[in-house]
C-alpha cells in the first residue's frame, strides 16, 4: 500500500504542473461550490434527487462495510474468549485431580 | 488450466490469502469510487435533455450492472458448491448474497430517485424494474434460505440450489428493454458497439463500474474470512490464530 501512495507522490514532484494540466483537461464543471450543491445548470434543480441518491448509496455501502468488519471482529473476540474459557476449565480441572 | 486455484480450497490457505488481497483491494475499491464519483459529479458537462438529474447514472449503472455480476459470481460459487463439494465456494455463495442485495438495493433506490424527475413516477411495473426486484427477492431467498434449516449442510446445499437455479434471471434482465417494450431505456454500454454516450461522459462511469466491482472483491474477502472462522473454528489452526490475538 505504501508503495502505491510513494509511487503517485513521485508522479507529482516530476510533474509539478501535472495536476493543473488534469484540471485544464477537466474543468469544474459548475461556475461555484453553491451552484454545485444546487444541481441546476439547465435551470431546474435536480439537487433532490441526485443527493438522495448518491446519499443513499454511501449510506447502504458505508453499513455494509461497517456491518463486515464488526461482524469479523465480533467473531473472533467470541471465539477467543469461548478458547479462554475452556482453558481456565482444564486448568481447574487439572488442579482438582 | 484451473490447477493455480486449487491451493485456495484449502480454507487457512483462502483465509490468508483474502487477508493479504483485502487492504490492497480497500485502497484501490475506495480511490477508484471517489475519483469516478467526483468526476461524475463535478467535471463532467451536463445532458442536455435530462439535466443535471443524469448525473445519478455514476452510480446507478455501475451498481445495476454489479448486481448481477455478484449474482453471477454467487451463481458460479454455488455450482462449484453443489457440482464438486468445494465447502469454501459454498462459504463464498453467503458471503456474496449480502453484497449483492445492498448494490440491487442501491440499483432500484437511485433508479426510483431518478425514475420521479424523468419519468414522472417513482415506480413503474416495467420489465428491467420488476425483473431487478426479482433479483433482490432472489438474494434474501439465498440468504433465508441458508438459516431455515437446523441442519447447516443441508440449508447451504438448498441455498445454492436456489442461487443456480435463480441465475435464469439475469439473461431477463439483460434483455428485459429488447424483449419488452420497456418505458426504461436499452443499454448505453455494450461490449459489441459503440458506446451511445459521449466519452468525457463514459470514463468516470467506467471508473466507478471498476470501483464497484473492487468494492466487492474486498467486501468477499472480508466477509469469507469471517465464514471460514465460523466453520474452522474448531481446527487447531483457527485456535492458534485467535488465541494469538
Amino acid at each position: 500500500m505504501m508503495h502505491s501512495l510513494s509511487l503517485f507522490f513521485m508522479l507529482f514532484t516530476a510533474s509539478p504542473e501535472l495536476p493543473q494540466k488534469l484540471f485544464g483537461l477537466f474543468p469544474f464543471y459548475f461556475a461555484s461550490f453553491s451552484d454545485f450543491l444546487a444541481m441546476a445548470t439547465t435551470g431546474i434543480s435536480y439537487a433532490f434527487f441526485v443527493w438522495l441518491s448518491f446519499g443513499l448509496t454511501y449510506l447502504l455501502l458505508v453499513g455494509l462495510i461497517v456491518w463486515s468488519y464488526y461482524q469479523h471482529k465480533q467473531f473472533k473476540q467470541q471465539l477467543a474468549a469461548r478458547l479462554a474459557r475452556e482453558q481456565r476449565v482444564k486448568q481447574y480441572q487439572e488442579q482438582q485431580t | 488450466m484451473f490447477k493455480w486455484l486449487h491451493p485456495l480450497a484449502k480454507p487457512e490457505t483462502l483465509y490468508h490469502f483474502c487477508g493479504k488481497l483485502s487492504p490492497w483491494l480497500m485502497a484501490s475499491a475506495l480511490f477508484t469510487l471517489l475519483l469516478g464519483n467526483i468526476w461524475g459529479l463535478g467535471f463532467t458537462p451536463t445532458d442536455y435533455q435530462q439535466g443535471d438529474s443524469y448525473r445519478i447514472i455514476h452510480i446507478h449503472v455501475p451498481s445495476a450492472i454489479m448486481s448481477m455480476g455478484a449474482y453471477l459470481a454467487m451463481a458460479i460459487a454455488a455450482f462449484t458448491a453443489l457440482v464438486w463439494q468445494i465447502k469454501t465456494a459454498q462459504w463464498a455463495v453467503l458471503a456474496i448474497a449480502p453484497i449483492g442485495a445492498v448494490y440491487t438495493a442501491i440499483a432500484l433506490l437511485t433508479g426510483m430517485a431518478w425514475g420521479k424527475p424523468m419519468w414522472g413516477a417513482w415506480w413503474v411495473w416495467d420489465a428491467r424494474l420488476t425483473s431487478e426486484l426479482i433479483l433482490l427477492f432472489l438474494y434474501f431467498g439465498v440468504m433465508a434460505l441458508h438459516g431455515a434449516f437446523s441442519d447447516r449442510q443441508t440449508g447451504a446445499k438448498v441455498a445454492s440450489l436456489l442461487a443456480v437455479i435463480g441465475s435464469i434471471n439475469l439473461p431477463i434482465i439483460h434483455f428485459s428493454v429488447e424483449w419488452w417494450n420497456t418505458l426504461h431505456q436499452g443499454a448505453t454500454i455494450t461490449k459489441f458497439a459503440k458506446p451511445s454516450i459521449d466519452p468525457s461522459m463514459l470514463w468516470p462511469l467506467l471508473i466507478s463500474l471498476l470501483a464497484f466491482k473492487l468494492l466487492m472483491l474486498w467486501l468477499t474477502c472480508v466477509r469469507l474470512r469471517t465464514a471460514i472462522l465460523e466453520n474452522e473454528q474448531h481446527r487447531p489452526w483457527v485456535k492458534q490464530l485467535v488465541g494469538k490475538v
